[in-house]
């Protein structure tokens, strides 16, 4: 729809991604060839390939050199539309992952949100080249730093605190490719905050420090090693450390505004729900879509009943809330649910160098799903985004390859009026026709079921 | 090698981390090493106790 495809990854010196049909292809640079086939031939790289935790890896030599091929993630996410349990299960993945390599001989040479992607509700280690093998006496640093420490801390759990103690978006990740550095937090901080338990030592002790050796070099010659025993004690030491820390900065969810979301979320009679539930459930088991990309989820009621009959469900929010319990509801459940949380009126762009390193949003969707649930979605587009209704089909159109389920609010209902705020000179007089002129060229109206509240329950097919 | 920017403050607050960590390690390790010493008097004892037992049962 925009910019297309991502370009080749070019920041890792052990090799270079790119995304080629069905598969993404990492080409090894022939450096890095003997400790990567180490790595991709070893029990343990095995052993996360079997459990999930890691991407899928099949060797393939060819003139050019050494490749790896992965089976592509249908809609990779990226961090900035993440919700906080999403980033803290990366996180925890990520370090789970270091601390079992190491007593493989093998560690995270890098730890950013970027290496992982989520299938379903699950992260997935997708980086390969992020394992090396363990040096027990390094030439540049001592035995017992963890040079991707700096880089989690960034990345991973400086976001995360902010979020927590300044309500800083975790969206913000996209202009922050390496993250927060401890000195820009610092200022942001009252000083109760910087002397507080969970900032003191990532932000204001860096900080301090930061300040005190900024123009010393960071890594120091020399280094004086550990035994490796110890080493590897010190680096299990500092991961666990971390791992409390990261727990620490999560937001909490204890309110009452949160406990009560899913309870004020409906307008709905239990009578009115039934009745939308039973005609969208009967419609998608006679449907039986592969893919479902669930527009405006919400706690994801809808999204868990597409779930149910078998389907692999992207759910869109972009109310920070619902879309943090539309995740934890996934994440304890085995159904395949992917959580998304962006806002389709204000979709993430493409980011990156040129723009051309990650994709955006409405790239990554186009075409992916055989059936789009667009339920009490439209009129907050039409009112709140003020988007014309035909330009909402279009975008319907091209994000469907099959049909649309979209449920018609009409004039009179409480929350269209609610939300149309005195405007009825523009918006008082849309009506069901404008919908169906709005179709025209799009979509075919295969069925219509109207609701005790007004409402209308429509199911399209693309034309 | 370095890929990643370890940063200044990061580096040295994982290092200090570490340096407390390591006092930690040796400190456990002492502990643990007194209350150790008393194996190898029970041990002694229990031998001193066998021989004692030889000594009161002559062929």
């Amino acid at each position: 729809m925009t910019n297309g495809a991502p370009i080749p990854t070019f920041r890792d010196p052990a090799g270079s991604l790119s995304l080629e049909g069905a598969f993404a292809v990492r080409t090894i640079h022939p450096s890095a060839h003997d400790e990567v086939m180490q790595f991709v031939t070893s029990k343990f790289c095995a052993l996360l390939q079997d459990r999930g935790d890691m991407i899928a890896i099949t060797v393939k030599n060819t003139t050019d050199g050494l490749q790896l091929l992965h089976p592509r993630v249908p809609v990779p996410t990226y961090p900035w539309e993440w919700t906080p349990s999403q980033w803290l299960a990366a996180a925890q993945l990520t370090l789970s992952l270091c601390a079992e390599g190491l007593d493989e001989g093998w560690v995270l040479k890098d730890a950013t949100p970027l290496n992982i992607l989520f299938i379903g509700s699950r992260p997935v280690l997708v980086d390969v080249l992020s394992f090396e093998r363990w040096d027990p006496a390094p030439k540049e640093y001592p035995s017992h730093i963890w040079l991707a420490y700096g880089q989690y801390v960034r990345t991973f759990l400086l976001p995360l605190l902010m979020n927590r103690m300044l309500s800083w978006p975790l969206e913000l990740s996209l202009f922050k490719r390496d993250g927060y550095e401890p000195a820009d937090l610092y200022k942001a901080l009252s000083w109760s905050q910087r002397l507080s338990r969970s900032a003191f030592w990532p932000v204001t002790l860096a900080a301090r420090f930061d300040a005190k050796d900024g123009d010393k070099s960071a890594v120091k010659t020399a280094p004086q090693h550990k035994a490796p025993e110890l080493a590897l004690h010190l680096l299990k030491r500092t991961i666990s450390s971390l791992r409390k820390q990261t727990q620490r900065a999560m937001p909490d969810y204890a309110g009452s505004e949160w406990s009560n979301y899913t309870a004020t979320l409906t307008h709905y009679s239990a009578q009115e729900s039934a009745q939308k539930m039973d005609w969208v459930r009967s419609t998608l088991q006679e449907l039986k879509p592969a893919r479902v990309l669930d527009i405006g989820a919400n706690t994801g009621v809808f999204s868990a009943l597409a779930a149910e009959q078998g389907a692999e469900v992207v759910s869109l929010e972009r109310d920070a809330a619902a879309a943090e319990s539309l995740y934890r509801m996934t994440r304890n459940s085995t159904l395949s649910i992917q959580t998304i949380h962006a806002d389709l009126s204000r979709p993430t762009p493409a980011a990156g160098w040129e723009n051309h390193e990650t994709s955006g949003l409405l790239d990554r969707l186009e075409g992916q799903s055989d059936l789009v649930l667009m339920l009490a979605v439209i009129h907050h587009l039409i009112l709140m985004e003020q988007i014309p209704v035909c330009a909402i089909l279009d975008l319907a159109h091209k994000l469907t390859s099959r049909t649309l389920v979209l449920e018609w609010v009409p004039v009179t209902d409480p929350m269209y009026q609610s939300l149309m705020r005195g405007r009825d000179d523009l918006y008082g007089s849309l009506s069901e026709a404008d919908l169906l002129k709005a179709c025209e060229g799009r979509f075919q109206t295969l069925r219509r079921q109207p609701l005790e509240n007004g409402r209308i329950l429509f199911l399209f097919a693309k034309q | 090698m370095a890929y990643v920017d370890p940063g200044t403050g990061l580096l040295a607050i994982q290092s200090l981390g570490s340096m407390l960590a390591a006092a930690a390690f040796f400190m456990r390790r002492r502990i643990m090493a007194l209350f150790n010493k008393k194996k190898p008097l029970a041990s002694a004892e229990s031998r001193l106790a066998v021989r004692k037992e030889d000594s009161r049962n002559p062929a």
